[in-house]
Parts: C-alpha cells; sequence; structure tokens
C-alpha cells in the first residue's frame, strides 16, 4: 500500500491518541477518565488476569464441546442474513468526506484504495476484539485473554472482509441481471433445500423436547441438536465456519496454535477475494458518506435520531389552546417530536396488550411460565424508563440550549421554560411506566407458587410506587439539567458522542450525582413519610397506613423537586450562552 | 423604542461593549456596524435579553430589560442570522407553539396572515427539513411577526439568501417601521443598510465612533458613502 496512505492511518491514530491524552488537562475529561479508568479497573481487569473461574458460571445447558458448533452455526446465520438475504446491491465502502476528497481523486487503484480501507478499519476492530474479550472474560480468563483477543480479531475481521466482498458479489450479479429480490429468492430456496436435506437425512431422529425445564431434557435435547449438527451436509456446511471459531474455543496455547492456520488461511483467502474484486464502489460510497456526515453532524447537535430529515409531518397529541399555561407547549411539543398522536396510539396499544396479557395470565394457569414472562417484560419496561427517562429530559433541554437565542427571547420566566422542557419525558415516562407497573403487579399476582400475602402485596405495591413515581422522575432529572446549565462547556451536545473512558467516567459522575440527589431528596420524604404511616397505623386501619405515608412521602419529594424547578429557572434566567 | 445607557458587556477582562448609548424611536430602523469583533452580536443579544448585560440600562418599549425581562421580551422580537427551527414541528405547528408563548389570542387568523403575507400557505404543513433555507428564514420571520412586536433586532438577515428572498425580506423590514416598530439591524451589507436604514450606529472594539442619521453621518465626512466612511471610521480593524 501506498507509503502516504500508511501515514495517514499512523498519523491519525497517533494525534487522536494525542489529542485524548491533551483533554486530560482540562478537569472535566481528567476526572472523567479517573472514573472510567476506576470503573474498568474495578470491573472488568481485576478479574481479567486473576486465573480463577468463579463457581456457577459454567454453561446453563451441558453443551460440552458443541460449543463450536453452535458458534459455527450463529456465525452462519449472521453471514447469510446479513450478507445474502438482507443486504442491498450497491458496493458501498464507509469513506468520510476528507477521504472521497483527497483519495479519491488521487492516482490511486481501487485495490489501494480497499486496502486503506481494511488497514484503517482494523483499529476498530482491534478495540471491539479487546471490548468483547473483557466482557466474555469478566468471570476470569487468564492466560486465555490473549487467546480470546486474537480469536474476536480473526473472526470480527473475516466477518468484515466477506461483507465487503459479498457486496461486491452483489453488484456483479445485479450488473448481470439478478436482482434483488430473485438473488434473496434464489438464496432462501438454497437454505431451505440444505434444510430440507439435513431434517431427511436425520428424520428418524427423535423430535426435541417442547421444553426444556430440568436437566434430563435439557441433555436430550442437546444430544438431539449434536445429531442434527452432525447430520447429512450439516458439518461439511458448518466447516468454515467451524475452522473460524476455533482458536476462540482453545483451551491452551498448543490447541490455539493447532487452530490457528486454518483460520487464518481463510482470512487470507477473503482477502484475496476482496481486493482482487473488480467493482466501482465510488458513486455509492460518496452517497453513503454524505448519509453518514449528516447522521453525524445532526448527533453532535445533540439530535440522536439515526437520519437527519423526519420522514413526514407528525400530528399533535392534542390541540394546543393559544393562550394558558406556557409550560404546556413544551409538552405539546415534545409528544410532537417523539411521534405525536401516532407514537400516542401505538403507546396506547401496546399497553392495552400488555395489561390484557397481565389480566390473562390467571387464565393461563397451565402454562405458568406466561405469567412470569409478561411480569418479566412488564419490570423490564420499567426499569429501563426509570433509567433512561432521567437522560431523556436532560437531553431535551440540552438540545433545546442549541436555540438559546429563541429560548432566552420567549417572554416567559426561566422555570416555567425548564418545567415545561422536563413535563413531556415526566408525563411520557410515567404512564410507561405506570403501566408497566400495573402489568407487573396483575401478573406476578397470578403466580401460583407465591406465597399467599404476597398475592395481596403487589397491588399495594403498585399504588405507592405509581405515587411516587412522577416525583422521583423530575427528580432524577435535576442534577443532569443543572449539570447543563451550570457546566455549559462541560456538557456539550455534541459530546454525546465522543466515546472513549473519559465519556464513560463523566456519565459515572452523573449517575452517581443523580443519586444522591434523589437520596438526599427521599430523606425528608421518608421521613415524613414514615411518620404519617406509623399515624394512620395507630389511629386507622391496618391497610391505610402505607397509603397514607406513601402520599405524604410523594408530596414531599414533588415540593422538593419543585423548588428544583424554581432552582433550575433561576439557573436558565442567569444562564449566559456566550460562556458555554 | 429602544433606549439603551452605557451598556457594556465583559468576558472576563475583555470588554466587548463599551459604554455604549443610543436610542431608536418608533418607525426608525437603526443600522449596526462594525468589523468582525466589533461587538455587534454581543450588543444585539444583550438588548434582546439573551445574555446579561454587565453594565448599563436597557429598555424595551418602556421596560427595564433588567427589571422587568418578560414585559420587556413580549414586546421584542430577534432573528438571529441563522434560522434556527424545531426538526419535527411543521410551519404551522412553529407557529402555534410560539403563539402559546406570547399568548396570542388570535392565532390563528395572524397565522393565516402571515402565511399568506410570507407566501407559505402551500408550505404550512412543511417540515423545516423539507424547506430551502430562504423559506426556513420565512418560518422564523413569521414566527417573530406573529406577536406583533414593537421592537425588532435583525442580526445579519440576508444571510443565503437569494436576490427574490433579500428584496422580500427589506420591503418586510422596512414595511414593519412604517407600522410603527422599532428596528435594529446588524449586517456588513452596506448596501442594504444605505436602502433601508434611517440611522447608523457604528461600532469599534466595543466602542461607539459614529452616530447618527445616514445623511448626517455622510455629511460629516464630506459627502462621502458609507462604505468610505466606515473605511475611514474602523480601516485599520477591518482586516483583523
Amino acid at each position: 500500500m501506498s507509503r502516504a496512505l500508511f501515514f495517514l492511518v499512523s498519523r491519525s491514530v497517533a494525534n487522536a491518541v494525542l489529542h485524548r491524552l491533551r483533554r486530560l488537562k482540562q478537569p472535566k475529561y481528567l476526572a472523567g477518565a479517573v472514573f472510567g479508568a476506576l470503573y474498568f479497573y474495578f470491573y472488568f481487569f481485576q478479574f481479567l488476569f486473576r486465573g480463577t473461574q468463579s463457581a456457577g458460571t459454567g454453561p446453563v445447558l451441558p453443551i460440552g464441546d458443541l460449543g463450536v458448533e453452535i458458534a459455527a452455526l450463529i456465525l452462519f446465520v449472521v453471514v447469510l442474513v446479513f450478507s445474502w438475504l438482507w443486504a442491498g446491491s450497491r458496493a458501498a465502502l464507509h469513506f468520510t468526506e476528507a477521504e472521497i476528497a483527497w483519495l479519491f481523486p488521487a492516482p490511486l487503484d481501487r485495490p489501494t484504495l480497499i486496502r486503506f480501507k481494511l488497514l484503517k478499519s482494523q483499529l476498530g476492530l482491534l478495540f471491539l476484539s479487546c471490548v468483547m474479550t473483557l466482557i466474555s472474560g469478566r468471570a476470569a480468563l487468564g492466560s486465555l485473554a490473549l487467546i480470546h483477543l486474537v480469536g474476536w480479531w480473526i473472526v470480527f475481521s473475516t466477518l468484515q472482509m466477506h461483507r465487503l466482498g459479498a457486496s461486491f458479489a452483489r453488484q456483479r450479479l445485479l450488473a448481470r441481471g439478478l436482482s434483488d429480490w430473485k438473488r434473496r429468492l434464489a438464496v432462501l430456496v438454497g437454505v431451505l433445500a440444505l434444510a430440507a436435506a439435513v431434517y431427511f437425512w436425520k428424520i428418524s431422529t427423535p423430535a426435541p423436547p417442547h421444553a426444556i425445564a430440568d436437566a434430563a431434557r435439557a441433555e436430550d435435547f442437546v444430544t438431539w441438536l449434536r445429531s442434527f449438527l452432525h447430520a447429512g451436509p450439516a458439518p461439511w456446511l458448518l466447516l468454515p465456519f467451524r475452522l473460524l471459531v476455533q482458536p476462540w474455543f482453545a483451551t491452551d496455547f498448543s490447541a490455539f496454535l493447532a487452530a490457528l492456520p486454518a483460520a487464518l488461511l481463510l482470512m487470507t483467502l477473503h482477502y484475496i477475494w476482496v481486493v482482487r474484486a473488480h467493482v466501482s464502489f465510488e458513486d455509492a460510497s460518496v452517497a453513503l458518506s454524505q448519509r453518514r456526515a449528516a447522521y453525524l453532524s445532526a448527533r453532535r447537535s445533540g439530535d440522536l435520531r439515526v437520519t437527519q430529515a423526519p420522514r413526514a409531518a407528525n400530528v399533535p397529541a392534542f390541540r394546543l389552546r393559544a393562550t394558558g399555561f406556557e409550560p404546556v407547549a413544551f409538552i405539546w411539543k415534545h409528544l410532537l417530536a417523539i411521534g405525536g398522536r401516532r407514537t400516542l396510539l401505538y403507546c396506547i396499544g401496546g399497553s392495552a396488550i400488555l395489561l390484557a396479557a397481565a389480566v390473562a395470565a390467571p387464565a393461563f394457569s397451565q402454562w405458568p411460565l406466561f405469567a412470569v414472562a409478561v411480569a418479566t417484560i412488564a419490570s423490564a419496561i420499567f426499569i429501563w424508563v426509570t433509567f433512561t427517562n432521567a437522560a431523556v429530559g436532560a437531553r431535551a433541554v440540552r438540545q433545546d440550549l442549541m436555540s438559546i437565542d429563541s429560548l432566552k427571547t420567549f417572554p416567559i420566566a426561566g422555570w416555567k421554560i425548564i418545567l415545561g422542557e422536563l413535563l413531556g419525558p415526566v408525563f411520557t415516562g410515567t404512564a410507561l411506566q405506570i403501566v408497566s407497573l400495573a402489568a407487573a403487579a396483575a401478573s406476578v399476582s397470578s403466580i401460583a407458587d407465591l406465597p399467599p400475602e404476597f398475592h395481596r402485596l403487589p397491588p399495594m405495591i403498585f399504588v405507592c410506587v405509581a405515587m411516587l413515581t412522577p416525583a422521583i422522575n423530575l427528580t432524577l432529572m435535576i442534577i443532569p439539567t443543572a449539570a447543563t446549565l451550570l457546566f455549559p462547556a462541560w456538557f456539550k451536545p455534541g459530546e454525546a458522542v465522543s466515546g472513549g473512558m473519559e465519556t464513560m467516567g463523566l456519565r459515572i459522575i452523573m449517575a452517581l450525582g443523580q443519586f444522591l440527589a434523589l437520596g438526599l431528596a427521599l430523606a425528608p420524604a421518608a421521613i415524613l413519610g414514615g411518620v404519617a404511616w406509623m399515624s394512620a397505623h395507630l389511629l386507622a386501619a391496618t391497610a391505610w397506613g402505607p397509603l397514607a405515608g406513601t402520599a405524604i412521602a410523594a408530596l414531599t419529594l414533588a415540593v422538593e423537586a419543585g423548588m428544583g424547578v424554581v432552582w433550575l429557572g433561576r439557573l436558565f434566567d442567569r444562564f449566559d450562552p456566550s460562556e458555554s | 423604542m429602544i433606549e439603551v445607557t452605557a451598556l457594556t458587556k465583559l468576558y472576563g477582562d475583555f470588554a466587548a461593549v463599551s459604554d455604549l448609548s443610543f436610542t431608536v424611536h418608533p418607525g426608525e430602523i437603526m443600522g449596526l456596524v462594525g468589523p468582525n469583533g466589533a461587538g455587534k452580536t454581543s450588543t444585539l443579544r444583550c438588548l434582546a435579553g439573551i445574555i446579561p448585560p454587565t453594565g448599563g440600562a436597557i429598555r424595551i418599549a418602556g421596560c427595564d430589560i433588567a427589571a422587568d425581562p418578560i414585559a420587556a421580551k413580549r414586546a421584542l422580537a430577534f432573528f438571529s442570522d441563522e434560522p434556527r427551527l424545531f426538526d419535527y414541528l411543521t410551519v404551522r405547528q412553529h407557529l402555534e407553539f410560539i403563539g402559546r408563548l406570547y399568548q396570542v389570542a388570535d392565532v390563528g387568523e395572524r397565522t393565516l396572515q402571515l402565511l399568506d403575507e410570507l407566501e407559505m400557505t402551500e408550505r404550512a404543513n412543511r417540515l423545516p427539513g423539507e424547506l430551502s433555507r430562504g423559506m426556513k428564514q420565512k418560518v422564523a420571520l413569521a414566527c417573530g411577526f406573529l406577536h406583533s412586536p414593537k421592537v425588532m433586532f435583525f442580526d445579519e438577515p440576508l444571510t443565503g439568501l437569494d436576490p427574490l428572498a433579500i428584496r422580500r425580506t427589506k420591503d418586510i423590514i422596512v414595511r414593519r417601521a412604517q407600522e410603527g416598530a422599532a428596528i435594529i439591524i446588524s449586517s456588513h451589507l452596506l448596501h442594504l443598510l444605505e436602502e433601508v436604514c434611517s440611522h447608523v450606529l457604528i461600532v469599534k472594539r466595543g466602542v461607539k465612533v459614529a452616530l447618527g442619521t445616514l445623511a448626517e453621518i455622510r455629511a460629516q465626512h464630506g459627502d462621502a458613502s458609507l462604505e468610505e466612511v466606515i473605511m475611514r471610521l474602523v480601516g485599520e480593524d477591518a482586516d483583523r
């Protein structure tokens, strides 16, 4: 490859590293880097080279040596779907706008451009391999860490080259008159034919068990799967994929070295396939680069949607009257931004299905897993909304601060603008939380194996949590919003995508701040709520104690959140955009 | 009316605006001129209540913007050089939203009038992503005019517009002044200022170097053109 291109890659990497190191002089990046490093150390590194396997981290299924076959099967499906079935026909390589502006008109042939692209992408693949090694080695890898790292890199690198080679092949097929749908149909027919061949080969194999609830059945299932994967053409079909993942599964260095040549040979064949392809990728690459630049520009300006231009105008969720409480206008705007009436209808439909499933759970008593599944899904939605809603609110404020010149000229007190910005996400988040909580409570009540007193508990918990949720949501939004207003240079919209250990550290600091603020706000609410609970317990019926206590706690928390909004409003009024 | 007394804006030790005083009466259009870094945008942003001044007093339509910002802001409109619109609000929805913020009771009627005046009726249900730069500028103008402001600030209002849009924008600005609005325009386009402004304020490094009607200023410099006057007064700063 041209020395100039190698220079470009190496200097870009070196400069990027230097830039990151230099910006550690800024307190925010230094603090973020320290917290990020501590997080990485305590979560990953201290386990990585310890060389001990934690108890209970073994596989749930007794798959034994079947791991290689299963991984090969997964790879086969990934390659089939993403390279041959799903993908379109235009061969496009990801180049930046600068690369297109300078490299495309330069005296470089196509293979050189492809080699440059492959070389550059190796950095990202190596980083991804490191991350995957850390994740897959969380339970202690010891000396296997290096094997896993190289194993991941071989898999990712070959998959990337296959995707590229496949895109070239698809374009050639298109040029020969095979349209996308014909090609997809041909691939599908081929796959079905292979599956049929394997099926008929193993026609005598017993059917798989319906459930894998106990160990005996699980072993039955594994036995069946093994016989299926070893039947007829299946082993030959999966052979290249097995060779590719074999190094990752090596348990020692000698096994790794034995598996390495075949995997490297596959990589080399892919490399030759890609570099020797004579396909015009320039047009599609330019278009891709422009789309990518627009996307990145939108991300830098705080817009986290996938595309820059929305597809169609949204219908408002409700009619906005010309006069009245001004923050309502911001709620109206927020609902429009997330899809307006259409999204509202989807949410109502989804909620109705979830609630119907929860209510119907007792009718499916012969399938106890049904109620467990509904409760799990509902709880997952509740937890997800709880942890992400605060970020949504803070992002709304941060994004609208991009239009600070307009916001500041509105004849409205700062607290009303902040309240309006935050109430939108509070409203939508709370609605989702209450629906999911109701579904969780209803479905848990119908799980027969639980003790009887537990059946009375979920409805009570539901009512109490539902009362507290809006105020908790608003409280959780105070700290990230305050951080944006107090330290505008620290929390710029564009930096949300910069990534790296420092960004992770900053997020950890923010999360700690949020939960510290919530803890501080909950203390008086808990004290007052506790007093109310005890008073109700002593004076009235027992069942009303928790409700009275929660109502007082929710009111206290709401007052505190309101005070927080007023404080944020003052910060907004004093906010000087020229200092950001 | 816009009344500015001893306006000062400091960024640390750097004085972006120093001791600036002037008045713009209803019906007047004042051009704010100066080289890059002269403090024009800082001045406009202070006047519009976007950034707080370090010192001095600003009265908009009789209201002190520091003491009663809400009342002052009700009377003003600020038009930035880049029309910043909300991605997911159509043209009509922008006007609805702004109408609520300014409590414009007859927002529906005003919307129809403005859309018609700005020839945007057919695009009322379009999103900003579907509009050209000039169209976006028109949406920003419509939003600004919706509450019939008595005071208007334009920061480089003709940036990126085609000749037809430039002509229309100039006409609109002049018409608002004729209807009694006090207007300040910051621009590098001297022909625009000569064409539409009744008064000119020339600033250099945040300090006022000339203020008066266009005729007065030209007369003070031997009936020279505005361009020549500016070259004489701020020439050494022009390439900074």
